[in-house]
């Protein structure tokens, strides 16, 4: 609603402007409205296309998937990530990221989930982070030990959110065929499977879980993906109290270790094969989300220490 | 202009999707109805995936509304319910044989729990894990200590 009403008073101004300019994210807000009001959206679509691709707000209208379906997919990502990954199981630190990424999602535009949010560290020096339809955010131990404070571990979490928030992993499906049987019914009524439609709906659920697995391991999400997750980072971190440019300084120190790894090696791993360069995510940032704010925190930055120390003292013990 | 009328049909369709009397469907699996537009007032009642609720009124990102199967009133998040269209509560199986939208969605679920124990016998997954990462998961009271210390505004902005 909050966007809702936000769009509404955009479209009014300009309407008092007499310009139909600059209204690029209110036509794609108002059109998913109207998408999720179940209106007509042919006409619409036509209107918005390419005003769209950057406020582009997903959600179930723009998905052909069930939240229950998104929740079945996310699992399964999650299970085929963790076939390469060892889970690193620091009560202390799993705990306090938990209570930390909980915590953001309330703030965000998709507080609830199918399942909800939840967080796990993967115990690998690699630097990189992954979230999954179902709400699984899966954050590297190389990634933490980048981080020097709170508000960074906070960054690359909300980033993750904005991933889930705006249904990317969904976004990167590309077997046309999974699409074609929600379509045409082949999942209805799966009470009375047979064993040949059985078998048939498992493939369709193994090629969904490559599709996002591949992107989110090796492809990655295209730059505008990446920009809209870090906008909502930005939005999030604003929301709660940290200070924005938490992200940035996280940024800075991940373009740092990519350097390093560049002059090490040539075989790209974990975010720097996924992201487009750190530099140009601030650049961006600098441009848009963040022009015009004042870094600065409303947290009490004393506790933040104190929380972030304790809970990640075995994450920074060599 | 005529851009400007799509623009105002959008606007009052999305109006009208908030008005009163709109059926939605709880779209996660522990739905939770509020005494109170905010995350942590108390729960009145727990609702399931496809249950059918109606709105009665908005406030900011909460909706009043009707439980169909109970006739209680409360309180829901916009994020915890979707379009019955929206999560293939419709399909000719299940219009035929189903009667409540609860039955409808669990008859046209596609990707499933049945689908996953196939595709984990396929594939030698390990689905433990995954119940592990998300054995993670807070109630709301367990964040609120957390969220006062981190977020008191967010708290006073109503969550």
């Amino acid at each position: 609603m909050r966007r809702l009403t936000r769009a509404a008073g955009v479209l009014g101004l300009a309407m008092v402007l007499g310009s139909c300019a600059h209204l690029g994210s209110a036509v794609g807000e108002l059109a998913d409205a109207g998408a999720r009001a179940g209106l007509p959206t042919a006409g619409a679509g036509a209107v918005v296309d390419g005003v769209r691709a950057v406020g582009a707000v997903a959600d179930a209208a723009t998905s052909p998937f069930s939240p229950e379906q998104e929740y079945y997919i996310g699992r399964s990502v999650s299970a085929t990530i963790l076939r390469e990954y060892e889970l690193y199981d620091d009560p202390a630190a799993v705990a306090y990221l938990n209570r930390l990424g909980q915590s953001l999602a309330l703030a965000s535009q998709r507080p609830t989930l199918y399942h909800g949010y939840t967080v796990a560290i993967l115990d690998t020096d690699e630097i990189n982070a992954f979230a999954t339809p179902g709400g699984h955010i899966f954050i590297s131990r190389g990634m933490l030990r980048l981080t020097e404070a709170e508000g960074e571990v906070a960054a690359v979490l909300a980033h993750e959110i904005g991933h889930i928030v705006e249904r990317h992993g969904l976004g990167s499906i590309r077997t046309a065929r999974v699409i074609d049987a929600i379509q045409d019914g082949t999942f209805q009524a799966l009470d009375r499977v047979s064993d040949s439609q059985m078998r048939e709906v498992t493939r369709l659920f193994g090629d969904t879980t490559a599709d996002v697995v591949d992107t989110l391991v090796t492809r990655g999400y295209s730059g505008a993906s990446e920009r809209e997750a870090d906008s909502i980072a930005v939005q999030i971190l604003m929301d709660v109290g940290y200070d924005p440019f938490a992200l940035v300084r996280l940024l800075e120190r991940m373009d740092a270790a990519q350097q390093a790894e560049y002059e090490g090696s040539r075989e790209r791993r974990g975010f720097s094969r996924t992201h487009p360069r750190p530099q140009s995510r601030i650049r961006d940032l600098q441009r848009s989300d963040l022009r015009n704010v004042e870094p600065g925190s409303r947290i009490d930055e004393e506790a933040a220490r104190r929380r972030y120390e304790a809970a990640m003292r075995s994450i920074h013990t060599p | 202009m005529a851009k400007l009328a799509v623009f105002l049909l959008l606007l009052a369709g999305s109006l009208h999707a908030q008005s009163s009397g709109d059926e939605l469907s709880v779209s996660v699996r522990q739905g939770e109805l509020r005494s109170a537009p905010g995350f942590l007032s108390s729960i009145d009642a727990r609702l399931e995936y496809g249950d059918a609720v109606r709105v009665i009124s908005r406030v900011n990102d909460w909706l009043r509304v009707t439980v169909d199967h109970t006739g209680e009133e409360g309180w829901i998040h916009t994020s915890s319910v979707a379009r019955p269209r929206d999560m293939n509560l419709t399909g000719p199986g299940a219009r035929t044989t189903q009667t409540t939208t609860r039955e409808i969605a669990l008859a046209g679920r596609g990707f499933n729990q049945q689908v996953e124990q196939e595709y984990q016998e396929q594939m030698q997954l390990d689905f433990s894990v995954v119940d592990r990462v998300e054995e993670n998961l807070l109630a709301l009271p367990e964040l609120a200590d957390f969220l006062s210390e981190i977020g008191a505004e967010l708290l006073e902005g109503g969550l």
